[in-house]
Parts: C-alpha cells; structure tokens; sequence
C-alpha cells in the first residue's frame, strides 16, 4: 500500500468513525473503526508505521470530543499498532491460527486497557458488569473485524505487502 | 555518535512505543492543564463546525416525529397549567405567610447535540453552543427529564459535554422522601449507584432522587432519577442505593444548559 493510499485510508475511516459510527451504537457501545485501521496498518506495514498512526489516530479521537481522561486512545492505539506490528510478515510464516489468534488478543488487549481505565470504579465494585463491558466492547468491534476477514483478508494484505 | 545513531535507530519501534505512550500518559495527567483545555476547543470548534451538516440531516430527519411529540406534550401541559398556576399562587402564599424568601433562579440555553465523541463508550457530547452563547465550564446540562451531565470544555460556539456516564462524573443527590444524600455514580446501562447512604435510612423503590444542593456547579432539586433497588453493604454502615436515570443518554437530541444561578437575598 502507497503512503497516499495509507493516508486516503485513514482520513476515510476517521470520517466513518466520524459520522457513522453513532448510528450503529448498541447500549451507548459502538464499533471502534480507528482501532481496527490501526490493527490493519500494523499488521502490513511493522511496528513503527504501527505505533505512529495508532498515535496519530488516537490523538484525533480524543481531539474530536472526550469528557475525561485525554490521550487514553492515544495510549490505547500506539500499543495496538506496536502489538499489531508483531504479525507484520508473519502470515506465511506461522501457522494461519495462530496469526489470527494474535490479532484477536491484540483486540482484547486494546480494550482491556480502554475498559480498565475508563471503568476503575465498575472495576472495584462490579467486577461481573466490568467484565460484560469489556467483552460487549471487544465482541461488537471484533465482529465487524471478522466481517472484514470475508472482503480485506489480513492473509490478502500481507501478501500485497509481500 | 554513529553508534549511538544506529541503535537508535535499530530500536525505533520500542523508542517510538515508549515516547508515545509517555505523551499520552502525560496528556492523560495534564487533562486539567490550560494549554490543553485550549487546544481541545479549538479542534472541538473545528470538529463541530464537520459536523454540522450531519447533526443537520440528523435533525431534519427526526423533525416530523418530534413535532407530533411536541404537540403531544403541548396539549398535556396546557391542561397541567391550569393546575400548576393555582398551585403556584398557593406556594407564594405560603412561602409569603412563612416568610420564605430564599429562592433561586436559572437561566437557561437551549442546545442541540452535534455529535457524542468518537470513542467506543458513549461518555461525552458536542453541543453547538459556547462561549459566545454564555456557556462557561461546569455549567450544569439537563432535559425537562433532569440532569445529563456537566460541560467540561468550552469553545468559542461548541461546547464538550461530560456525561453522567462518564465513570469520573460524581453528583451529590438528595433522596425523597427521606432527605438521605450520597454521592451518585454511574454502573451500567442507565443505572447509577449511590454508596454513602446510612443504613438506618428509610428509602423505598420508587422514591426520587434529585441533586442535593451541596455542589458547587448543580444547583438543587434538579431530577436525577428513581430509586429501583436498595441493598445493605456488607461490614458497613452503608448501603447502597441503584438509581435509575430518567433520562435516555443514547438518544439526546436536545439538551439545556444553565448558565447562571441567582441566588435572591435572604
């Protein structure tokens, strides 16, 4: 993928993140876009290319609007893109289920630390609540992941990248 | 010094990684900060004026059903008038005949919600109104339902608004009929909790709770919600209070904000 189709796509997932992402909000939860990009990119372009835009894009995130604890996506989204960064040229070199095993705790990894921050207090009082958050946040974005596996397969982007 | 510049760059994804996460977990712990504060209303200003023409479409298409409701609700509070004046001659009677004359008064600024942030838990909200409007920080946020949230950070004409579901929210509330105060926090899906309720306190399902006063920022009597469960918290004095929100946080299309409290002297 070229820098200015990497751009391209991040300004287009930013914007659906943007404008979309509230019509489809279960229970005040919505699909997190960003961090899939970001998962995407550090899957095909390594660590550092990772890093940088899971920063960049989470410092949007928390710019476009956040009541408090500004610079946690920021936080979240850089650790994403150097976890992600870890299967970059690994699709044909480990077997295929334990890539996708990799990528799908890097998805639990990434909201685990959301969920961790943002709900202390359910944390310390409802352990059971916190957990049911945590795994509603991580199932409706992974589903939209695993739908993405059926048109942009990470197996079809590493290879390109190969 | 060549050395050095090769491991540097050797290691740049772990040095990358480090030096993010330390600007992040420094913004985190600088969220107060002036400097910030101005930085996220000048990208909120810009993120709203992007917005707009989406909260537009948004607003167009629900105006049909939100005029029915409207007239709806017209017509019920024209035949709740008739009773609410004779009662409010009543009250002023009283008040006049008790000699009470400590009474507060609000302003109001009507608001519509251009956007609810971009994270995947809904914890704030854009308001197309800010400073020029009169909007200041910690401007108490409500419906005629009750209270919503509070304004965290305010731009020239958009405002961030910090919601009750946000988990670092906290409001003192009062239970009726009991007079009980805690400190309300949100759990989970429309519910909050208040923890710091005497044991011996008599409060039933059903009974309302209302902001307590004792805040700086919400002035009293405001609606919060309903009590729907109460439970004795082991080894201790407490217990613990589960409310339910009157207000639907998901669905808030339109919202006010008080922007100033007299106080008449006593």
């Amino acid at each position: 993928m070229r820098r200015s189709e990497l751009i391209y796509w991040v300004i287009g997932i930013f914007l659906l993140q943007f404008f979309f992402a509230e019509v489809m909000s279960i229970n005040a939860i919505r699909p997190d876009f960003i961090m899939i990009l970001v998962l995407y990119i550090g899957v095909t372009h390594g660590r550092f290319a990772g890093v940088i835009a899971g920063f960049i894009a989470g410092f949007l995130v928390d710019l476009a609007g956040v009541g408090s604890f500004f610079g946690l996506t920021s936080l979240t989204c850089s650790i994403t893109g150097y976890l992600a960064g870890f299967l970059h040229g690994r699709y044909r070199s480990w077997i295929p289920m334990y890539f996708h095993a990799g990528w799908v705790s890097i998805v639990f990894i990434h909201f685990l630390i959301f969920s961790f921050v943002r709900f202390q207090y359910t944390f310390n009082t409802n352990p059971g609540i916190f957990f049911l958050n945590w795994i509603f946040s991580v199932g409706y974005t992974l589903g939209f992941l695993i739908v993405l596996q059926f048109m942009i397969p990470f197996a079809k982007v590493c290879d390109a990248e190969n | 010094m060549r050395f050095i510049y090769l491991a540097i760059l050797r290691q740049k994804d772990h040095l990358t990684l480090i030096l993010t996460v330390l600007v992040s977990i420094t913004l985190i712990f600088t969220n107060d900060s002036k400097d910030i504060q101005v930085l996220r209303a000048k990208a909120n200003d810009v993120f709203s004026f992007l917005y707009t023409p989406m909260a537009w479409i948004r607003s167009v298409g629900t105006l049909k059903e939100e005029a029915n409701l409207l007239r709806e609700k017209n017509l019920q509070l024209t035949l709740q008038m008739e009773t609410m004046l004779r009662l409010a001659q009543e009250n002023r009677n009283l008040r006049e005949m008790l000699n009470f004359k400590r009474e507060s008064k609000i302003t109001l600024q009507p608001a519509n919600v251009i956007n609810k942030g971009l994270m995947s838990n809904m914890i704030s909200l854009t308001v197309d109104v800010g400073k020029l409007d009169g909007i200041s920080e910690n401007n108490p946020v409500l419906t005629p339902k009750g209270i919503v949230g509070k304004t965290v950070l305010v731009g020239e004409g958009s405002s961030v608004v910090q919601l009750l579901s946000d988990h670092n929210f906290r409001i003192s509330v009062r239970i009726f009929p009991s007079g009980q105060t805690g400190i309300l926090r949100w759990l989970n899906a429309g519910i909050c909790e208040i923890r710091e309720v005497q044991k011996n306190a008599i409060i039933r399902v059903g009974d309302s709770v209302v902001t307590s006063g004792f805040s700086d920022f919400f002035p009293k009597g405001i609606p919060v919600g309903e009590v729907i469960g109460i439970q004795d918290e082991r080894a201790s004095f407490h217990k613990i209070v589960s409310v339910k929100m009157h207000n639907d946080l998901s669905s808030l299309l339109n919202v006010f904000i008080i922007t100033k409290i007299v106080n008449a002297p006593e």
